[in-house]
Parts: C-alpha cells; structure tokens; sequence
C-alpha cells in the first residue's frame, strides 16, 4: 500500500485510463489492441526486473511466454482442465524451466548471459517444433478453449488481462521498494560489492529469473486462450527482442517504462498500420525498420528511456516553477482554478 | 489534497471529454444501425475482406493472391457487381504473423463490417481467423494449405487450396502406375513439410508403397547432401521432396552432384519458374505434382477447366507482365466462390455459411464441389504431373 501511496497519481491515473479504456467513442477493435499490449506489458513488467532491476540480460523471454502459451494449451486442450487451473500451471512449469535455467546459468555475466539465454531461447521453440505428439509440432495446436472471466467476451477478456496487469503492476512496485529490489539494484551495480555487503548474489538472481519466467508464463498463458489456436512461430528470438526493445524504449531501470514501452511499441505499429492507408509505401517491413530506428535514437540520445527521461524532465520543470513562484505557490494555484 | 489537485482536474477534464466525445459518438453509431435495414440499397458496395501475407516469410504467397483477387474485383464491377451492387475488397497485411491476422480480422468484421472474409495466406493465420470467424458467425475461405483449416469441418469455413492429401494421391497414382514400390522422403520441417510427411506416411500401404527412408531438413539449412547421402544407400526408387523454395532447388542441386539416378519428385509448393530458376540445369527432368495452372498451354481442350485457366492466365499477364502461380489461383477462386455464394443469397451474410456449403464451381485450381464432409471440395484429379524439360514445366502423361 505504501507503495500506492508514493506513485499515487500515476498509478490513480493509470487505473482510471484502464477502467475507461473500453468505452471511448473508438473502434472496438482497438479493444483487441489493449488485450495485446496486455500480454506484452506483462511479460516486459517481468524483463524489467531481470534486466533493468537485476541487471540480468535475456535474450530468451519469448520462450518462457511460449512454454506458458504451450502449457495452458496442452492441459485444457487436451485434458481439459479449465482455463484458470491451465493459466495457473501456466506459471509454474515456465517457472521450473526458469529455476533449471537460472540455477544453471546464475554464474554467467554479460556477453555469456546473453548467448546463454539466446540458446535457451532457440531450444524452447526448436523442442515445441519437434515434441509433435503433444505440441502439434509445426502445424500448431487448434480449439484452445476461451477463458471464461465471469462469462466468454472480449470486454471481459480485457478486463482480466488488465487485472492481472495490474496485480503483476503492483507487485513489482513493491518488490521493487523492498528489500529485493535493493538487493536486485546492488547487484546490478556491482555483483562483487553486493556479495561483500551480504547479499545472496545467486539466489537473487535466480529469483529475478523466475519472477520474469512466471509473468512470461502467465502473459503467454493469457496469449493462448485469446488465440484460439498456437503454432511455434511467435516465441522465437524476433519476438525476444522485441520484449527487450519495449524495455529498453521505456526505461530499463522504471516498471512504469516496461509498460509504457509495450503501450509505445504498439501505439507505433498501429499508427503505421493507418497510415499505410494514405501511403502505400509504409508497407508492413517498414515495422521493423521503426523500431530499429527509435532503439538506435534511444540507446544514443536517452539511454535512460522514456520514463525515467520524462520523469526527470518534469522534476525539473516542476523544481523551476517553484522557484519562479516563491512562496505563492498553493494561492496562484487557486486563482488559476477559479478562473 | 493539494497534491491530488493536479490529477483531479486532469481526470475530471478527461471524464468530461469521454462523455462528451461519447455523446457525440452515439449518432454516427445509431445512424449506422439505421442505416442497415437501408443496406439493401442497391447503389452500395457489397464489403469484403481479405486478409493476405504481404510482407514477411509468406510474401511470395500473399502477393499474388492479392494481385488476382484486385483484378478480379475490377472485372466484377466491371461487369455490373454482384445483384448490381459493386464489390469493395479491403484488403489487410498480416505480415506472415498470427497475432496480426487476428487484428485484422477483428479489424475487418468489427471495423470495417464486412460479409466474408478471404485469407489468409498461411495456416497458422488462417487457423487463428478461422477461430474468430465461427465465433463471429462470419464466412472464412482460407488459401493456406494446413488440412486442420477444414477438418474437421465448421460451418462457413472454406478453402482453395490442394492439400497435401490430393498431392500425396496424385505422386503415389504415378507412382503405381510405373510400378514403383520403394519411396524415400526427404521433406521440410516446417509446418507444410511436416504435412506431407504427415499424409505420405498415412497413404502409403493404400497404394502398396514402402517408405524405405524419411529424412527431414531445416527450412533455412544451406546443404542437404548429408541425408541424400543417407537416402543413397538406400534400395530407393525414387525420392519424394516436400518442401518450398530455395529447399527442393538445392536438393536437387546437390542430387545431381551426388549422381542420383533415381526420379525425384518435388511437391506443389515448389511447383513455380523460381524452382527452375534457383536449380538451373539440375531440374532437368525432375518431376512435380502441381495444379493445372502452372501450364496454361497445355491443357487438354476437353477439360472444364480449360478455358477458365485460359482466360484467367491471359488477363494476368496482361495487367502484370507474367503468368500466374498457383497462389494467384488460390485467390481467384476464393474470390470467385465468394461472389458465386453472394449472388445465390443476394448478399445475406446470415445465409453465407449455407450458400458457401453448395457450391459447385469450376475454377483455375480444380473443380470445386463443396459437401458437409468435404470444404475444400476437391479432388486428386484436379492435379497434374510435370516434368522440366528444356528450362520448362511439360505435362506427363
């Protein structure tokens, strides 16, 4: 709560644009848009911690978000499980996958990190593709069933995928004010200073990657019973780096920038899908190319992200116009209401 | 509470913009729910959508598609539209992806309310719009080959394609024919190779074949001499490939440097001038199954189907300078099916379903007979056997 508190505004804000989001006077389809940017924010929320937090590169989230996608499939599909139980396995068996991994790999650093998770990444979605007999192979998984949320429609859908947006939200802001995120920040910084300060190095990072595998799981969980129907191909490394590009546009070191980085991300691609109406040369590759292009700018010109640029910009904004306005500051602040 | 002032005011200027906004949204919505006893109205466009691969892995499929169906639908409105109202295909990019085939389709029913929908180019986008067509009650014809797309059949959901079924048929009649009995398969692990190695397997003991070796490569492998090699050893009598190009382009390559002298046979998908392209000399005598498009010319006259290639061939390369590929085809006929269906209903979207169900139709890929068991509707016969000679595809007879 105490957490609530501190981003007060933001988060009111926040919760107030989702709650409304679905009845502004536009086109239900962007309603499909949300649910979408819905399973993105959930996994870059997780990537956030990892790598913004944890300073733990991965290469290899698109396979966590595949292995919850597959796991939901199989049991409610095939075993028929419900779709909440399957949500719910979801998040433990990318969870497994995650502690295996991190216990594996927790010693590696940088470069080797990277090439680690890579790999992991490509064995993920090259074990889907062959494990035919459950996975369907490459020919995909049909009548995944829809979730019912209080009943089977996509204003329900939206509002579950956003919930749990929301819960995934606030538990991160508050890991992130407690004493793992600290330890997570420490260990960023210098893992040697960490350990001598006491901190679990290992187990911490090995916490960081499973809290990133079951928020990966869930969204991919989520993912599946949106679809319908699967195949191998959306959990590979393209979509690896694209988690890490909304990261990385929002602010690697601000949960808020993992959400506002997925919000972005898919804010850009649609507006290139309208524009494309007017000019025919925007056709879909063109996607791609943006993308590079706002990473390259941003990696250049605001490492930082999004967020935590714009954050700052407004505490020195805000720091100016106290000092231009004194003391008179709550009376001005009146006048201008009434008027 | 001097702190919440800000928000508060922004959140109460935002709620009032909302209702404002919403106010004002009301009308256009309640004129368009008006308007749609008055759609019979004779002068407005009948709206289609469609979905193709334009960019991506599946662009060499997705465009052509989109090429036939653009001159198809000029031809139509030409010709007066369908009951004398024109046709409008709005056509969407699914940039070979599933999410995006999803938005798309909900783009082109929520959006844009259309009757049916074509596409997509792919299975796995045309599996994911097939979902929300029969939660939305909307008609799909899909061109993409995945036998899941109609089998099982659901109401309204349709497509053009020869599946692997009818290739794999068509290659083991040859087969018999010759009196070949020992087969190895050397197939793409991608979805459309897996397929066929799929039906291969299932079919074979019906026609009296042994599959003697089943080898499998990468979509994206440069070489694949280590499992010719493997296939060499073996009593094989000929090699069966499943794959699209580049893949069936190299084996052969590299068969030919392996001094293979058993026939290989390569499958639709690879049935196209960029096969004989990529593989040069090395394609010379290779066989293929394909649809009868592929040879316009050769067409025996007494075939249905004849002159519906003829004309669609001609027109082709008149508007693009080259002659169709089966995936133009594809799109032709879905289009046409469509159209067919629309003038049997007078473009009743609820009667769609039932009308798409009925028909019979002789298009550019096969003859199309539509049965509660069967939405794909058609038959091995539709496909032909070609060999290359001389840089170009013959018909075997």
């Amino acid at each position: 709560m105490k957490v609530i508190n501190k981003w007060g505004k933001g988060f009111f804000l926040y919760l107030f644009l989702v709650l409304i989001f679905p009845f502004l006077p536009i086109d239900e389809y962007y309603r499909s848009v949300a649910i979408i940017i819905g399973f993105h924010s959930i996994v870059t929320i997780g990537l956030c911690l990892l790598m913004g937090q944890a300073g733990q590169i991965s290469l290899g989230q698109a396979a966590f978000f595949g292995l919850g996608a597959y796991t939901s499939a199989v049991v409610t599909a095939k075993y028929g499980l419900s779709p909440m139980i399957g949500l719910l396995i979801a998040m433990i068996i990318p969870a497994v996958f995650a502690y295996v991994l991190g216990r594996a790999i927790a010693g590696l650093q940088g470069y080797y990190l990277a090439m680690a998770t890579l790999a992991f990444g490509f064995i993920v979605q090259i074990g889907i593709t062959e494990w035919e007999s459950v996975t369907g192979g490459a020919n995909g998984m049909i009548n995944i069933p829809q979730i019912a949320f209080f009943g089977e429609s996509e204003l329900r859908m939206y509002y579950l995928v956003w919930a749990l947006v929301t819960c995934v939200l606030v538990f991160s802001l508050s890991l992130l004010h407690s004493r793992v995120g600290r330890a997570f920040r420490a260990i960023h910084k210098s893992e040697v200073a960490a350990t001598s300060m006491g901190i679990n190095v290992r187990s911490f990072k090995l916490s960081a990657f499973i809290i990133s595998g079951i928020f990966a799981g869930l969204a991919g969980g989520l993912y599946a019973h949106f679809m319908g129907i699967l195949d191998p191909q959306p959990f590979g490394l393209h979509e690896s780096i694209k988690f890490l590009t909304m990261v990385v546009i929002g602010g690697m070191t601000s949960i808020w920038g993992a959400l506002i980085g997925a919000v972005v991300i898919n804010a850009i691609s649609e507006i290139l899908t309208v524009l494309r109406e007017y000019i025919p040369f925007l056709h879909g590759d063109v996607d791609t190319i943006v993308f590079g292009g706002i990473l390259v700018l941003i990696v250049m010109f605001m490492p930082e992200g999004l967020v935590p640029k714009s954050a700052a910009f407004l505490q020195s904004m805000k720091m100016k116009k106290k000092a231009a306005r004194g003391e008179e500051d709550d009376q001005s602040m009146e006048r201008k209401a009434t008027t | 509470m001097k702190k919440l002032n800000g928000l508060f005011y922004f959140v109460l200027v935002f709620a009032m913009l909302v209702v404002s906004a919403c106010g004002g949204g009301d009308k256009p919505s309640a004129s368009a729910g008006g308007e749609a006893p008055g759609a019979k109205d004779s002068k407005e466009a009948i709206k289609i959508g469609a979905v193709f691969s334009l960019t991506g892995p599946n662009s060499p499929l997705g465009v052509p598609e989109k090429q036939a169906v653009e001159l198809l639908v000029k031809s139509i409105n030409e010709k007066g539209g369908v009951g004398n109202r024109p046709i409008e295909v709005i056509i969407e990019d699914d940039k070979s992806d599933n999410t995006e085939a999803v938005k798309a389709m909900k783009k082109l029913v929520n959006k844009e309310k259309v009757v049916a929908v074509l596409g997509s180019s792919g299975s796995g986008p045309s599996l994911a719009m097939a979902e929300i067509a029969s939660q939305e009650k909307i008609s799909l014809i899909s061109m993409a080959a995945a036998d899941q797309i109609t089998n099982p059949t659901r109401a309204g959901i349709f497509k053009t394609p020869h599946t692997d079924i009818h290739g794999t048929k068509r290659i083991f009649k040859y087969l018999q024919e010759k009196g070949i009995t020992k087969v190895a398969i050397l197939n793409d692990s991608n979805s459309y190779g897996s397929g066929w190695t799929t039906q291969l397997k299932k079919y074979a003991p019906e026609y009296g074949i042994t599959l003697v070796a089943e080898e499998k490569y990468g979509t994206k492998d440069p070489s694949m001499s280590s499992q010719l090699t493997k296939i060499k050893a073996t009593d094989a009598q000929a090699l069966i490939v499943a794959g699209t190009n580049p893949g069936p382009a190299t084996i052969v390559k590299e068969a030919k440097q392996l001094n293979f002298n058993i026939p290989i046979i390569s499958s639709h998908g690879s049935a196209n001038s960029k096969f004989i392209e990529l593989a040069g000399d090395s394609a010379e005598g290779v066989l293929l199954v394909a649809g009868k498009l592929l040879v316009p010319d050769q067409i025996d006259q007494g075939d249905a189907q004849a002159i519906v290639i003829k004309t669609f061939a001609d027109t082709y390369k008149a508007a693009y300078g080259d002659y169709p590929d089966g995936f133009a085809g594809y799109g032709y006929d879905g289009l046409n099916i469509l159209v067919e269906a629309l003038q049997a209903t007078n473009s009743d979207q609820t009667k769609l379903a039932e009308a798409l169900g009925k028909v019979k139709h002789v298009g550019v890929t096969g003859e199309f007979s539509f049965t509660a068991e069967d939405h794909n509707g058609l038959s091995e016969d539709s496909m032909i056997m070609v060999e290359v000679k001389n840089g170009d595809f013959v018909v075997v007879n």
